[in-house]
């Protein structure tokens, strides 16, 4: 029997075969003992294989489903993509879309204040027409970027289109006067010059800035969830391997203007704890020494990450790998001193009040050798 | 809230609105099956760990678009199986042998030479596993352990249903020539006598 036909053998015991190929493969088994054979021998691999233990080491369990809960509450995604806000692609959409009105606005300007007045006009007018209302002019910029209050960036939206009719009457009024004084009504008020060009340059990118972030809880919060959220949905449904940060999570958004304007306006996450630490957890999960000295070094790494962020979700499991790669070292490297130490760190993890995986970490001195080393 | 007990369709939905005590139960249901296809793929304890809390950690973040009432066991699994695979294929990863630890040792069963000789058969077989390429090896387990259908595997791994058929029947082969000594003891008698 050739291979293709063993092949064949192999999806009609999956039941994969359509029925003139299936009647096929039977009519020959009737009469072929090899064939047969051979599709009892793939039977049993799948019943082997599914009798082969995949178990996870003694109270494994108990704490997993915790610490899956400690690192999403870590990764400060608190809600599962919520519902309600927008795609953090639609807001860069809307930059976009902004920009296109905005940037014959912007390129007026210039003409027009020259010919009115050369310090101030126009462009603070635009701006007072934007954001006058906001309590600190230099921010407004950043209140369209939160996805969870859509309203004012519409607002401002609207505002924009108000604009160029009052630019275009403005170079009307100069058109017709040759050498015009600033006329009262086209005479800014309230902000100082200074504001006007970071207010304009705020206002084409929607989100903001790193320094405006910092001082925006909702508007940075939100909008850096809502990119997490929306690179993981295409992970997970796509099967990407690399973790959801931030810069895979850009680059893996739609290509195209909204895109390019998300690229080009997001922020730099920004350096809370939880992310740092989500970063570093990870970059230490991912380390696989191949000697005892290895180990001992992960061990250390794990202890350091235990102490900076000890009252964080991942605190625990960094104290609980402490453990967990110190009998590693130990098993690599046969040190007693490995061994000892294991004891001690176990030790110490036990006698915590917070101590959430003590089974997993009971499990772990059950493995070792009985007794004082 | 108290989750035990609840219908999955409902703790999925409670999840969905933020819910994390629902989602630990969620998580509580399905973490041996997840951990299970990782094991099987990665075949080491930290990095099944590893893809096991990353699977369910992307599953959450996706909670949105996955379809209520449809049973969330696949879906969460094809997940695992993809991000195993990946792990797999890093240049960081390295496989290290599966080592019995606390829990993995098989139970004896009644006869103590039967029960030899099938953990015997069960060591050359995990051995075999090992052996096998990453690709071969997630298909195989999509396949017999978590018994998929080519499509699903296939639309898992992003594989035609051709190249599923033939890695699937590659791995068997490659499996069976490990075990055949034991079959005749084990496992081949009972095929044999339904055929």
């Amino acid at each position: 029997m050739s291979g293709h036909e063993r092949a064949r053998l192999s999806a009609y015991l999956d039941g994969e075969l359509d029925p003139a190929d299936r009647a096929a493969i039977e009519a020959h088994l009737t009469g072929c003992a090899e064939c047969r054979g051979v599709l009892a021998e793939l039977a049993a691999v799948d019943v082997a294989a599914r009798a082969l233990p995949a178990e996870a080491p003694t109270g494994y369990f108990e704490s997993l489903p915790a610490r899956v809960r400690g690192r999403i509450e870590a990764a400060g995604a608190r809600w599962p993509a919520a519902r309600w806000r927008l795609p953090a692609w639609t807001w860069a959409a809307a930059a976009a879309l902004i920009l296109a009105v905005i940037t014959p606005i912007t390129l007026w300007h210039p003409r027009a204040r020259v010919a009115s007045s050369p310090a101030a006009g126009p462009p603070r007018e635009a701006v007072e027409t934007y954001a006058a209302p906001p309590p600190t002019p230099q921010r407004p910029a950043a209140v369209p970027a939160a996805p969870e209050a859509p309203a004012p960036g519409r607002a401002g939206g609207m505002a924009s289109r108000e604009t160029p009719a009052k630019e275009r009457k403005a170079e009307l009024e100069e058109a017709r006067r040759s050498i015009p004084v600033a006329s009262a009504p086209l005479e800014p008020v309230s902000p100082p010059e200074t504001a006007a060009p970071p207010e304009s340059v705020g206002v084409l990118a929607p989100t903001p800035r790193p320094a405006e972030a910092a001082s925006a809880p909702f508007a940075a919060e939100g909008a850096v969830a809502d990119r997490s959220a929306s690179t993981a949905e295409v992970q997970a449904l796509g099967g990407a391997a690399a973790p959801p940060r931030p810069d895979t999570a850009k680059a893996m958004r739609p290509a195209g203007v909204g895109a390019r304007a998300a690229r080009e306006s997001a922020p730099a996450p920004p350096s809370t704890e939880p992310t740092d630490a989500e970063q570093a957890y990870r970059a230490l999960a991912a380390e696989r020494p191949h000697e005892g000295e290895g180990w001992r070094r992960l061990r250390e790494a794990w202890r350091a990450f235990a102490r900076t962020h000890a009252s964080h979700p991942l605190g625990d499991e960094a104290r609980v790998r402490v453990v967990e790669t110190g009998v590693e070292a130990w098993r690599v490297g046969a040190d007693p001193a490995d061994l000892a130490r294991v004891r001690e760190d176990a030790a110490a993890y036990l006698s915590r009040r917070d101590a959430a995986q003590a089974a997993r970490v009971r499990a772990l001195l059950e493995g070792l050798p009985a007794g004082p080393p | 809230m108290t989750a035990e007990g609840r219908d999955e369709t409902f703790l999925l939905g409670r999840a969905r609105q933020g819910d994390l005590s629902a989602f630990e139960e969620i998580v509580r249901r399905h973490q041996r099956r997840v951990y299970g296809v990782a094991l099987r793929i990665v075949r080491s304890h930290h990095a099944a760990d590893d893809v096991t809390q990353e699977a369910f950690l992307r599953a959450w973040r996706a909670l949105d678009r996955f379809e209520l009432g449809r049973p969330f066991a696949p879906w969460i699994s094809r997940i695992a199986a993809n991000l195993a695979v990946n792990h797999v294929r890093s240049p960081e990863a390295r496989e290290d042998p599966l080592e019995p630890g606390p829990g993995e040792t098989p139970a004896p069963g009644g006869d103590p030479l039967a029960a030899a000789l099938e953990a015997e058969a069960q060591r050359v077989l995990d051995a075999a596993v090992a052996t096998l390429p990453a690709e071969q090896r997630a298909v195989f387990t999509l396949r017999a352990v978590e018994e998929m259908s080519y499509r699903e595997i296939a639309d898992a791994l992003g594989l035609s249903m051709g190249t599923v058929m033939s890695r699937l029947f590659r791995a068997r082969e490659r499996l069976a020539a490990a075990i055949s000594p034991y079959l005749g003891e084990a496992a081949r008698r009972p095929q044999r006598g339904r055929s």
